[in-house]
């Protein structure tokens, strides 16, 4: 009986151990990707862009500016596979992060630099300016 | 207000205003000219604010019951100057010849060699950048500004055809002017984030504040009133109200679709009006290269080939310019990023006359564009580019071609309703433009084009205008 009370008072204790490991995590988790379309933005650039070591933040940041501008039917569409949904996705976080102003460095974490719109940010084309 | 008028232009896009900058170099002082406007003054920083070239939709102001077949104009002040690509190459000198050459078409009333001072005018207007070593026409002055930058695949393509492939002359200023900043290639010409193409707006706003000249905005202009061979001015709406003004001089500058239908509904009937409408035809390509770098080029559209333009197979199939665009179309592979060149393939058309404009039914304020299809011409020449691609891009390594032969819905360019001619029974105006019934009517603009020839018609149509006004003030 004392071994079976042992027990349960250890079994009650790795649960609660658990728990509050649990909940600890929840509460300090990074907030970056609460919204569920800005994880999923995130984690379709990921798949697109395997090769590349991709600031966490930033893609986090990107994911929100591209939302802010209500693009979600576009990203369902890349989550989705639509391969020029995928082109258009890839290709403008690319443009809207500093990976081809330095070189196209794969060794360099990609950081986001803004949004890529000309309307918003003239004369920011990375390529125009390569002599 | 007194409406009695020496001149009465009609709308204010590259036609009307290269003809009005013409006419107020020659006229008297205290020349009176009235200039009316369909569309409003849509500032370049409204049109930043609206993304958007104008405030009055140009699909509200006519009928188009085509599903494919799209037409586009821009009714505001400057016309399609707000919306344009700024690409502006001239026409080969075969183009004004192409019955005369090849057997197939209608030669124009003038020819590239009367036409090239008017040419050279036009360009300095614009400050159009373009090749420093040569170019397929021939030439009495060099361009205004230098070339823009090639980038890689296009010093390829310059290398293996040197006599045929070319910087594109342009419009999309490479060197500051006192107006525009140079482009920096932001790749959205309809709109320029930074104002860097010509536009009527930036280099030739001070036309309309000229003290003799009186604008009048949204005022859409209804028909000619003539009496027997005589323009006596017009009648146009603005705000609900009819307005008659008298002209001693009439100028039609709208756009292929509105010049017939005003002509239309003023008693000017000819069997052939507002027939033969018709635009250039294009297609494109994105190629896949393996190891060659792209978009390094300081514009948008960088170069010009003329590999399928001109040649004996003009007599069978459509002759074709090649644009190589530069604007950023990345690949995701892993070190391929930029290993990617998208061409545009522009054809011409041989203009039928079942595609016309016509006073619409339900609405006779309103033109309607009725259009079965391109000519078969046109079509042979896309045709046979799939099976000339290959050949034609040897001198660049490609990993693939993605054709697509499917035509875009419209180019911008609206052509050929109006036509210029010789022959009072086959064309509506003559080679000055001038109406061959009403002789102090002039009717300008893209509806003159007897042939649209494969390239983009604005330079063109700019240097008829100056060349209409110096027939009809010298």
């Amino acid at each position: 009986m004392a071994t079976w009370n042992k027990r349960r008072t250890f079994l009650g204790a790795v649960a609660a151990l658990s728990l509050g490991i649990g909940l600890g995590r929840w509460f300090y988790r990074p907030r970056q990707f609460d919204d569920p379309w800005t994880e999923q933005t995130a984690a379709t650039v990921r798949r697109l862009l395997p090769y590349l070591r991709i600031d966490e933040d930033g893609l986090a940041r990107f994911a929100q500016d591209l939302l802010a501008r209500d693009q979600h039917a576009l990203l369902r569409r890349a989550s989705a596979g639509d391969t020029q949904a995928e082109a258009w996705l890839g290709q403008q976080f690319l443009l809207s992060s500093d990976f081809f102003w330095h070189g196209a460095n794969e060794a360099k974490t990609v950081g986001y630099r803004a949004y890529y719109d000309p309307y918003e940010l003239p004369c920011a084309n990375p390529f125009a300016y390569w002599e | 207000m007194d409406q009695d008028y020496d001149l009465i232009v009609v709308g204010t896009g590259f036609a009307s205003s290269f003809f009005l900058s013409a006419y107020l170099a020659r006229c008297r002082a205290d020349a009176r000219i009235l200039v009316l406007e369909r569309g409003r003054r849509d500032t370049h920083a409204w049109q930043l604010r609206h993304r958007q070239p104008a405030s009055t939709p140009p699909q509200t102001t006519f009928v188009n019951r085509h599903r494919r077949k799209q037409w586009f104009y821009t009714p505001a002040l400057g016309g399609g100057s707000n919306c344009w690509w700024a690409v502006t190459p001239r026409m080969m000198p075969s183009d004004f010849a192409l019955q005369s050459t090849y057997g197939v078409g209608t030669d124009w009333p003038l020819s590239y060699d009367e036409l090239e001072e008017f040419y050279c005018h036009a360009e300095a207007l614009m400050a159009v950048s373009g090749p420093a070593d040569g170019a397929p026409q021939p030439r009495s002055q060099p361009y205004p500004q230098p070339p823009h930058r090639f980038s890689q695949p296009d010093q390829l393509l310059k290398k293996a055809y040197p006599e045929l492939f070319f910087h594109q002359p342009t419009a999309r200023a490479r060197l500051a002017t006192a107006q525009r900043p140079a482009c920096c290639a932001s790749g959205v010409c309809h709109l320029c984030p930074i104002d860097a193409k010509f536009t009527v707006l930036n280099e030739m706003g001070h036309l309309y504040a000229d003290p003799r000249v009186t604008l009048v905005l949204e005022a859409a202009v209804q028909s000619v009133e003539t009496t027997g061979r005589t323009a006596q001015g017009v009648r146009y709406i603005k705000d609900g109200t009819e307005t008659q003004a008298q002209g001693q001089l009439v100028v039609l500058g709208a756009n292929a679709l509105f010049n017939p239908h005003i002509l239309l509904r003023s008693d000017l009937s000819h069997p052939l009006l507002g027939k033969f409408l018709h635009e250039q035809v294009a297609v494109s390509a994105t190629i896949d290269l393996d190891g060659v770098e792209n978009f390094q080029g300081s514009t948008s559209i960088t170069g010009h080939g003329y590999m399928l333009y001109d040649g004996p197979h003009r007599s069978q199939r459509a002759g074709c310019l090649i644009e190589s665009w530069n604007v950023p179309t990345l690949r995701l592979e892993r070190g391929k990023w930029r290993q990617r060149l998208v061409l545009k393939f522009l054809f011409e058309d041989l203009p039928a006359s079942h595609n016309h404009v016509r006073i619409a039914a339900g609405d006779p304020a309103q033109p309607e564009t009725v259009y079965r299809n391109h000519s078969e011409y046109a079509q042979r020449g896309i045709d046979a580019l799939a099976e000339a691609l290959p050949e034609i891009l040897r001198p660049l390594p490609v990993e693939k071609i993605d054709f697509d032969p499917r035509p875009s819905p419209t180019e911008n360019h609206i052509l050929g309703t109006t036509p210029m001619g010789t022959d009072p029974r086959r064309s509506i105006v003559d080679r000055g433009l001038v109406h061959h019934q009403v002789r102090n009517l002039l009717v300008l603009g893209g509806g003159a084009f007897p042939t649209s020839s494969p390239v983009n018609p604005t330079l063109t149509l700019s240097a008829l205008s100056l060349w209409a006004a110096h027939h009809l003030l010298t």
